[in-house]
């Protein structure tokens, strides 16, 4: 059942921070020495159960969290080195390795670490360049952190930097929008993710909203400020390939791809997500279960027992065996955030449904009302489409039932 | 002594949440049919919404055997009553069974506005009323007052009524030896010919109709051709036998008696309440009186809602027509939502228990429209019409002459409310003709009123103006000239029918500006502007607007979390499923009782 579909991505997380940013519904917590290190044990043991008996190829790596950079340079050093270790040859030589990192928890030791362990790209959540913003949002960086990581960084040896950068933030004005974006383009990070603010249950932000603390940016100023990058990202020569993503033309991120390619990925660490061989899968968030799962040492021929329908070992949890139409459905809404959208001839490849037979009528009122662009086999959002993808994907998705 | 000595036919009467069901219980439980083990909460309500809402819809009539303290075996027909405003005729026909009804009065609330309903009609039919104090157990309880009301209110002496807690089973001896001491045993003469009255039916898959019957004179046995004297028709009985409350064939019924008629009859409409049933050979002379047929009150349209099927609602309307005399249906069309049933209801809540049973019972989603009365519009050219749905109301120079039906309402209240109500009643045109003090604490208002206003919010209004505590029940008395106006909405420039409501005029622009406010609360944002109007005629009342949005787009898709993105929009989709699309314009369902709900 575990058909190979090319490389696969491998996705690790890691769960910790030094604090809860206001925004963030993430699975991520602050937690002590003893636990991280104890996580990281049941990490590498996870990541070695997995693989045992299996060759699995992988073209990325991608650590994320929480704050990776917050692990201590010894315990990065052990996952890293189980990594190579368990993968070997299966792991490309080319593979882009990213490491996401606070500019707050970074140093110098980290950062020689990191290139010594070949990771080869490193993701920046830099939010905002304003101090009082980067307070209001609960970061624990300040701007003058940022500039300098990024130096310690490039001079460290390190060609491809993403920063992630936040917009339609509470009371942020255009203006800060503006030199955030003027200052980042003179810092010239091969990548740039740029994020509206979204506050979702759970959060700080949703309180206060909730409470009246807060008043959210109106759509109006969310979406000035969005197409006011998606024209400056343009005049600085980035090319937007996502919704929210822009990159030097060749720096796209191979392991977001994944994504929106619909390409298999296995995901390791509390509550990480897995698609592979068409099945969507995930680990346990619960702390406490995931150090019961992984805790052993001994591999015990390192067979975890197998589901005999899925192939998946029984330790994850499947969400989905994904049927014909959950991926048709799934490529739609993956594939339309790509800029070059999405291509019928691989639709029909992956799903065997014919895209324009099964969508075609929607997909025409669709065009008419200049949300999407028709070409040849391409179907892609308009300029005017990118505000309005969830309808899009709704409009499409009804008439596959 | 004949068996009739040995027979007590008797109904419980009450205000809604009195404890009426939970008294019928407790006197099942008492004497010889129910064991405690079998006993569900509330043995007599037997569906559902009746068991949630407290009310009793459909009547559970029961006999059981109780052994008296003078060393005789009674045998009890507990005849149940329906208890809610909407169902007074068919509460009278039962009460017509009976010699006697046991009062109840909620020792800490005393007497409330059905309590004077029912002890009315039960005086009316010449009852002998045992009042009975219930839930003494409470310790707001107030025996003295309840009695001292019962007295004054309703003139019924009520000083040695047994004080009883029907929850919690005290003094339930004392009542069932008054229930064999003071409700008068059935007369009758079971040689005369055969004359029965049909106080309730239901439909069952196997014997067909359920005839609820109390024989007054006369016998009948299987195999009997009998006459149902109103409709005429004649059948042969199949089976006969007592309530038990489910049936139990016996050989015979005789005067004085009360228990089941089946006769191949096919649904309950051909079984009408309050009919006389008669021998077809040795026919009775006279029916009984007091038979009238129901007449539907209230009317919406009832449309299948998303992807629902018309033959599914079609055909769940038919099977509780079955077992529903009082409810109505024909197809009919609107514009906006398409094939759908105009149905006739005997009041509001009688509307809202069909619309919640097609939900429950048949798992069917469904619009309804605004509830209307029926209107008595004269043409110039003299032609009467009776209109209940607002999409054929003539045009304005077509029409001499406009009546609306009117209702007397009796409305009790704690008389801190006065004010408030008065205010309510009066925004609703209503007219006070009485008002009446019943003790320091307690204010009766009488008004005429018009049923549409009625129908439309009173009753939540009533409720929540006073708490909950303020009480009503209303009758109709007639029609009455109105100026009456039709009220359309439109969407986006366009009518849409299924907004239509026919109002008095002057309540044209309120209820125009508020339909347009809630509207804008409910139908989400477009990708363009949605003009929402109220108007009548051409002349717009009322408008507000519906913003166009500028985004929908989820920022990102976390660590490849792609279940929970999908999660979003699937749920996004499911939404899009319970809209209507009026022309480009898309309104979630509940936008239809949305519009009718009241707000302060």
């Amino acid at each position: 059942m575990m058909n190979n579909r090319g490389s696969q991505g491998i996705y690790i997380h890691i769960p910790f921070c030094v604090k809860k940013c206001n925004y963030c519904d993430f699975l991520s917590f602050h937690a002590g020495d003893e636990i991280k290190k104890l996580y990281i044990d049941c990490l590498c043991n996870e990541i070695r159960r997995y693989c045992y008996g299996k060759s699995v190829t992988a073209d990325s790596v991608f650590i994320g969290g929480g704050t990776p950079s917050v692990l201590e340079p010894e315990l990065m050093e052990k996952l890293m080195l189980t990594v190579r270790d368990v993968f070997g040859t299966g792991l490309d030589k080319n593979a882009e390795i990213t490491v996401e990192t606070n500019p707050g928890t970074l140093n110098k030791e980290k950062t020689e670490l990191y290139i010594d362990l070949g990771i080869n790209r490193i993701s920046m959540g830099v939010q905002s360049l304003d101090d009082v913003l980067l307070k209001r949002i609960g970061r624990i960086h300040r701007r003058n952190d940022v500039f300098e990581m990024f130096e310690l960084l490039r001079k460290n040896g390190f060609e491809n930097i993403n920063t992630d950068l936040m917009f339609a933030l509470p009371e942020q004005s255009s203006r800060q929008w503006k030199d955030t974006l003027d200052e980042i383009f003179r810092m010239r990070p091969e990548h740039i993710s740029f994020y509206s603010l979204i506050i979702e249950e759970g959060t700080q932000f949703y309180d206060e909203m909730k409470s009246g603390k807060l008043t959210p940016a109106s759509d109006e100023t969310d979406r000035f400020m969005y197409h006011y990058a998606l024209s400056r990202l343009r005049e600085e020569g980035y090319r937007q390939y996502e919704i929210s993503n822009s990159a030097i033309p060749g720096k796209e991120s191979v392991h977001n791809m994944k994504y929106w390619e619909m390409k298999d990925y296995i995901g390791f660490g509390l509550g990480a997500h897995s698609f592979v061989g068409g099945v969507r899968f995930r680990n346990t968030d619960d702390m406490n279960e995931y150090v019961n799962l992984y805790s052993k040492k001994e591999m015990n021929g390192c067979c975890l027992p197998d589901d005999r329908i899925t192939g998946i070992p029984d330790t994850y949890i499947v969400n989905n065996i994904n049927t014909a139409k959950d991926n048709a459905e799934e490529y739609i809404f993956t594939g339309l955030r790509l800029v070059e959208g999405i291509s019928t001839d691989r639709f029909e490849k992956y799903t065997g449904i014919n895209f324009m037979e099964k969508f075609g009528e929607q997909a025409e009122k669709l065009s008419r009302e200049e949300m999407i662009e028709i070409t040849g086999e391409r179907v892609r959002l308009t300029e005017k489409g990118l505000d309005f993808a969830n309808y899009v994907i709704r409009e499409l998705m009804a008439c596959g039932d | 002594m004949s068996y009739r000595d040995y027979i007590r036919n008797f109904s419980i009467i009450a205000h809604i949440d009195h404890g009426k069901s939970t008294l019928a219980d407790r006197l099942l439980e008492k004497t010889g049919l129910v064991s405690e083990r079998d006993m569900k909460e509330q043995f007599l309500d037997n569906m559902d919404i009746e068991r949630e809402r407290g009310i009793t819809i459909k009547l559970q009539t029961t006999r059981v055997v109780y052994k008296a303290k003078d060393g005789n075996e009674y045998i009890f027909n507990l005849i149940d009553t329906p208890g809610h405003v909407d169902f007074t005729y068919e509460v009278s026909r039962s009460l017509a069974a009976c010699e006697g009804a046991l009062l109840i009065v909620d020792a800490t609330q005393g007497v409330e506005a059905q309590t004077m309903a029912n002890a009315y009609l039960a005086a009316n039919e010449n009852l002998e009323i045992l009042p009975v104090i219930n839930k003494i157990d409470l310790p707001s309880a107030d025996p003295q007052m309840a009695i001292d009301e019962v007295e004054e209110m309703l003139a019924i002496e009520a000083q040695d009524a047994p004080l009883v807690s029907a929850k919690e089973g005290i003094n339930i001896d004392v009542l069932l030896e008054a229930i064999v001491n003071r409700i008068p045993a059935p007369e009758g003469d079971e040689k005369a010919p055969l004359k029965a009255l049909i106080f309730d039916s239901v439909y069952d898959n196997y014997k067909g109709v359920i005839i609820y019957t109390r024989i007054v004179d006369g016998i009948v046995k299987k195999g009997d051709m009998i006459r149902l004297m109103a409709t005429g028709k004649v059948y042969e009985v199949t089976e006969v036998g007592i309530l038990a409350p489910g049936p139990v064939p016996f050989k015979e019924l005789k005067a004085g008696e009360v228990g089941y008629i089946t006769a191949s009859i096919k649904q309950v409409a051909d079984a009408r309440v309050g009919d006389t049933i008669t021998n077809d050979e040795y026919p009775t002379d006279e029916p009984l009186p007091g038979y009238r047929q129901v007449q539907s009150m209230v009317y919406c349209g009832i449309y299948p809602a998303g992807t629902e099927k018309y033959e599914a609602v079609k055909d769940a309307l038919e099977k509780l027509q079955v077992n529903d005399a009082a409810f109505v249906f024909e197809p009919e069309t609107s514009q906006a939502l398409g094939f759908g049933f105009r149905c006739g209801f005997l009041g509001l809540l009688h509307m809202e228990i069909i619309v919640e049973r097609l939900d429950r019972e048949f798992n069917l989603s469904i619009i309804t429209t605004s509830p209307s009365v029926i209107y008595r519009i004269t043409r110039t050219d003299g032609e009467v019409m009776m209109i209940q749905n607002p999409s054929n109301m003539p045009n304005m120079v077509e029409i001499a002459r406009m009546e609306e039906p009117i209702v007397k309402a009796n409305i009790m209240i704690p008389n801190e409310y006065v004010g408030a109500i008065m205010e309510i009643c009066q925004d609703r045109r209503g007219k006070m003709k009485h008002m009446e003090y019943i003790n320091e604490n307690r204010v009766v208002l009488e008004y005429i009123m018009p049923l549409n206003e009625v129908i439309y919010d009173f009753f939540d209004a009533l409720k929540s103006k006073t708490r909950g505590y303020g009480s009503l029940d209303y009758e109709f008395i007639g029609y009455e000239d109105s100026k009456l106006v039709k009220l359309d909405v439109l969407l986006n420039k366009e009518l849409v029918d299924a907004f239509s409501m026919i109002v008095h005029e002057s309540r044209a622009y309120t209820r125009g500006r508020f339909v347009c406010e809630k509207l804008k609360e409910i139908i989400p944002m477009h990708q363009f502007e949605v003009p929402i109007q109220a108007s009548v005629g051409t002349k717009v009342i009322a408008r507000e607007t519906v913003r166009a949005y500028r985004k929908d787009v989820l920022a990102k898709c976390y660590g490849g979390d792609i279940s929970r993105k999908k999660k979003l929009l699937e749920k996004q989709k499911e939404g899009k499923k319970r809209m209507r699309q009026f022309g480009s314009v898309e309104v979630p369902q509940e936008a239809f009782t949305a519009v009718l709900k009241y707000d302060e």
